[in-house]
């Protein structure tokens, strides 16, 4: 029997950053004739503005094409976006576990990289049938065979039916749409049995409210069906059913195998969690589909406006904001240097550049953001423990009995002949060896795994690894543990003054050249002020460290006449905005980059 | 009239005009100027007439205004005959009314002056000469294109004095690539020597933002071909000027100007001291204050001499842009003009005037005061030399 879901084809992209997924699935649209060349925006499926700026996919997208295959057959390819940024990388799974098959992009230049290594594993956990696409063989330097012989090599799957593509140029698009069809396997559920669906994107629309993406795996979702959310137990009533193709349109019901749009009546993004299951009120299956977590912070910074009388309209943005993006938290913080702010929580770095951007630009916010922190445990004398995630609220000293940091093991993919420097680079951030080994049998590709604090890879970490391997590093990382650590509170004084929102716990054979680094930074970037700024760093009462910013000197206009005045007013106007990206510490304006400054060391 | 904010004696009405030709062009100005083989200077008498009466015709209540001062300005002004200047001036007191003591400015080049020309000039009304000198350094003169020399700069001003002009003043400029302290203080000196009753000295100015227009020196200057003395050496020069010139009784009263007690300019005051000023001629600017209300007008002509003649032959004003101001935009340009004078400027009342509110300002005044950038001179706050060196960054705090 032909199963009602037989002609699906669920499927996702994996690819490392700029292997070229954006580019294949447009193409993929476009000879499916879901979208023509002229309507494809480049990277259709990246649809946030910022996305597109950054090249890089935040939240996951499906899209539903018709193809008809050269055995006569016409099939429903479901594309399964998935995000490429390692912050992400539970969401990442979650799109995984929607699918029964992935392309495997790999550059025909570059060859397999770090962050593919980890989702193609990742995609062979959830038993996903793997087609190796060899992209940019167009390109002189492409390697088709040296790629494909890695494949084997590194990841150790079948390459010999990878298929060679250029997205670019569009060749060997056909070719990819065929193997989907033929080598992934049609959905697996039963359309009668009772509803399982596992939530695996979902997002605000301020029309419609919460919008969950589904994979259903069993069952059938219907319209005005009762349905109930497994976590928290929590029912609704299905008001709205849709698919992409690309763009939204409704269906009366999503089959076993389906994968489409599910709206009904949830109010808070934070009811229907990523991971989550979908299931019917009346006739709930036993158990729901494995794997869901909670998605924790691991770095948290400060948010304060630049403006203090923006205070209201900050925490209104992150109220918004945060029924769009529920993997960020946030709570009040008051800093004496920046007043009231709010301290937000994030999945990772990117993910905190992101919700920055976004506040600023969706919601025209100035803002200032602290320095991140990762969360310490703290144990006092009296045999507390105490979770610190922000230095300014970290006990005296004579208080603490001993702190511990967070761990992580990271996954190094390095070239043989950049091994050196990246060594060097984990054992200057406090990394301890676990692993090192060599992939596939070339000789020329290692795998390094470290221990390393995640405060040491939140300091520009990723921006040294890769200038220290000329780019062909790659990192996938997992949380590894509390582990107990030597740290110390480093303050900076500007003036005199300790500013809080500066304060940055580091450990303590450390201290010296952070502070060292930090002053330095700072010095760089405030501007000459009318007045003297002394900048210092301090580990209790000791000073490590001093810079100085000298007075400016000279900023005076020669001459004011009649033919000059509104030129010159305006010149003026133009410095006193510049001031308002300012925030005014004591007597001196400290400009917005300068609270990121010791994110950047000066190696 | 005394300002009440600044206490200045200033101009609350003037009137600018402004003759664009020149012999040759400086390669450090920005305003409106030609070169002319043949200057139509009775053509350019009679538009100033026209757009004297399109003004009064656009804005009636101008007819018989009380002017309390007259700028001649270029361009070479000094290149109009008298008798054009006469005729200037004749219709100016026939329109307007140029009251008895009204200082009377036309400035002057070194190079085109002689006693019967200046005592024309003083016949047609004039009672203040401007005399562009910039430097007596062969070099510096060379550097900013000037043909005078040194010696002619002399016998101008000397045929000022026997033209029987009480009230000369004389432009320098300092900072100039190449210039030594020393010869700035040479300058000063033989300034000083000669007895002007005002002195002007203006630290060179190439920065493409500051400048009206495009300048030659400030394109070599962006090409790498000439580069200007450091900051500290500038405002070196700076306090030598002011040395000099104090010790021979001409005070600072605004950042590039001194006079000798009473003689400074109150056409230049009005600028800095919110005053109107009808402008006419070619690149003029004018200000005329909303007669109800808190804003003002701004207007500026076309810089294009032949655009200029064209637009007024045929009746229309020569307008370029206009610019309405609101309270706001005028309490900036107050405050920031204020500060430039040695007076300074009595910022709560002037706060009180525009509608601003002064508490948040009076942080940074406190500020001010305590880094030694500002004294609080009873309710006027005045910048210190060091505050007068950092100018654009205190009011860009206090706007």
């Amino acid at each position: 029997m032909a199963a009602e879901n037989s002609h699906i084809r669920n499927f996702s992209i994996i690819a490392h950053i700029d292997h070229g997924k954006s580019t294949l699935a447009d193409r993929l649209l476009e000879f499916t004739g879901t979208v023509s060349a002229r309507e494809a925006q480049d990277q259709f499926l990246d649809n946030m503005e910022l996305e597109r700026e950054r090249g890089i996919t935040i939240k996951a997208q499906s899209v539903r094409m018709n193809y008809k295959a050269k055995d006569g057959k016409n099939y429903v390819l479901n594309l399964i976006d998935t995000p490429g940024h390692v912050d992400f990388a539970y969401e990442v799974s979650r799109s995984l576990a929607a699918c029964e098959g992935a392309l495997l992009v790999v550059d025909a230049t570059q060859g397999v990289e770090a962050q593919t290594l980890a989702n193609v594993y990742m995609a062979i956990d959830h038993n996903l049938e793997i087609i190796p696409v060899i992209n940019k063989i167009d390109l002189p330097s492409a390697n088709p065979d040296g790629v494909r012989a890695e494949i084997e090599d590194v990841i150790g799957i079948d390459a010999s039916g990878a298929v060679p593509a250029s997205a670019k140029e569009g060749i060997g698009i056909e070719d990819i749409l065929e193997a989907v069809v033929q080598r992934i396997p049609p959905p697996k559920g039963d359309p009668t049995a009772p509803l399982e669906a596992l939530v695996f994107d979902s997002w605000y629309d301020n029309y419609r409210g919460v919008v969950m993406l589904v994979r259903v795996l069993q069952g059938t979702l219907s319209l005005k069906q009762k349905i109930m959310l497994f976590s928290n137990k929590k029912k609704f009533e299905v008001q709205e059913l849709g698919v992409f193709s690309p763009k939204a349109r409704p269906v009366p019901q999503l089959i076993a195998g389906e994968v489409g749009v599910l709206i009904a009546n949830v109010k808070e993004l934070a009811d229907a969690k990523v991971g989550d299951t979908v299931t019917e009120e009346l006739r709930p299956t036993a158990t729901p589909f494995p794997g869901f977590k909670e998605v924790k912070p691991m770095v948290f910074s400060g948010v304060f406006p630049i403006d203090s009388a923006d205070y209201e309209d900050l925490r209104d943005a992150l109220h918004k904001l945060n029924l769009n993006d529920s993997a960020f938290t946030f709570e009040p913080e008051t800093s004496t240097a920046l007043g009231f702010g709010f301290r937000c929580g994030y999945l990772g770095l990117l993910h905190m550049e992101i919700v920055q951007e976004r506040l600023e630009r969706e919601y025209g916010l100035s803002l200032i953001t602290t320095a991140p922190s990762v969360v310490y445990r703290v144990f006092d004398n009296a045999g507390n423990v105490i979770v610190v995630d922000n230095p300014a609220k970290l006990p005296p000293t004579q208080n603490i009995e001993h702190m511990e940091e967070p761990f992580l093991t990271c996954h190094i993919h390095v070239p043989n002949d950049h091994l050196g420097a990246i060594l060097k680079l984990c054992q200057d951030r406090r990394g301890v060896q676990k692993d090192i080994r060599y992939l596939g049998t070339s000789g020329k590709r290692v795998q390094v795994t470290y221990d390393l604090p995640l405060a040491e890879v939140v300091f520009d970490f990723f921006d040294k690894l890769k200038s220290v391997s000329r780019g062909y590093a790659s990192m996938d990382y997992e949380l590894a543990g509390f582990v107990p650590s030597d740290l110390v509170k480093l303050d900076i004084l500007i003036n005199g003054d300790v500013v809080d929102a500066l304060s940055v716990i580091v450990h303590r054979d450390r201290a010296y050249q952070r502070g060292r680094e930090i002053c330095a930074k700072l010095k760089e970037v405030i501007p000459r002020q009318m007045f003297e700024v002394a900048i210092q760093a301090a580990i209790g009462s000791r000073v490590i460290s001093r810079e100085t910013v000298s007075a400016m000197r000279k900023n005076v206009l020669a001459k004011c006449y009649g033919g000059d005045i509104s030129r010159k007013r305006k010149l003026l106007e133009k410095q006193k905005e510049g001031k308002k990206r300012m925030k005014q510490v004591g007597v001196v304006e400290i400009p917005q980059e300068a609270f990121l400054a010791v994110l950047k060391s000066e190696e | 009239m005394i300002d009440p904010l600044t206490s200045l004696d200033a101009a609350r009405f003037g009137v600018y005009v402004h003759f664009p030709y020149c012999l040759s062009k400086c390669p450090y100005c920005d305003f409106a100027s030609i070169v002319a083989r043949q200057i139509p200077e009775a053509r350019y008498a009679e538009a100033i007439a026209r757009e004297l009466e399109l003004r009064i015709a656009a804005v009636p209540s101008l007819a018989g205004r009380a002017v309390e001062s007259v700028y001649f300005g270029g361009g070479t002004p000094s290149l109009w005959d008298p008798t054009h200047v006469r005729r200037v001036l004749d219709l100016l007191r026939a329109r307007l009314w140029i009251v008895p003591d009204a200082e009377v400015t036309l400035e002057a080049n070194p190079g085109a002056a002689d006693a019967e020309r200046f005592a024309g000039y003083r016949a047609a009304g004039i009672n203040r000469l401007s005399i562009g000198v910039q430097s007596f350094q062969p070099a510096t003169l060379a550097f900013l294109g000037r043909s005078h020399d040194g010696a002619m700069a002399e016998r101008a001003y000397a045929a000022a004095r026997a033209a029987g002009f009480d009230n000369v003043s004389l432009d320098f400029i300092y900072g100039v690539p190449g210039q030594t302290l020393d010869q700035v203080r040479e300058d000063a000196v033989r300034a000083t020597g000669l007895g002007a009753d005002h002195l002007s000295a203006y630290a060179l100015t190439l920065d493409r933002e500051s400048l009206a227009e495009e300048v030659p020196l400030a394109r070599r200057l962006a090409r790498g071909e000439v580069t200007l003395p450091p900051d500290e050496e500038v405002l070196q020069m700076q306090r030598t000027v002011r040395d000099v010139y104090r010790a021979a009784g001409l005070l600072r009263y605004e950042i590039s100007n001194y006079a000798r007690p009473g003689r400074h300019s109150r056409h230049n005051a009005a600028y800095w001291t919110g005053g109107e000023y009808l402008a006419l001629g070619t690149g003029a600017t004018g200000f005329i204050l909303e007669p109800e209300g808190t804003g003002g007008v701004r207007y500026a002509n076309h810089r294009s001499a032949e655009r200029y003649l064209v637009q007024v032959e045929q009746d229309s004003l020569p307008v370029a842009s206009v610019e309405t101001l609101t309270a706001r935009e005028l309490f900036s340009e107050r405050v920031a003009m204020g500060l430039r004078l040695s007076t300074g400027i009595d910022l709560q009342a002037t706060c009180r005037a525009f509608g601003e509110d002064y508490a948040p300002r009076a942080k940074v005044v406190e500020a001010l005061v305590t880094g030694g950038l500002a004294v609080q001179d009873g309710p006027r706050l005045l910048l210190t030399d060091r505050g007068a060196d950092v100018h654009s960054a205190i009011s860009a705090r206090l706007m």
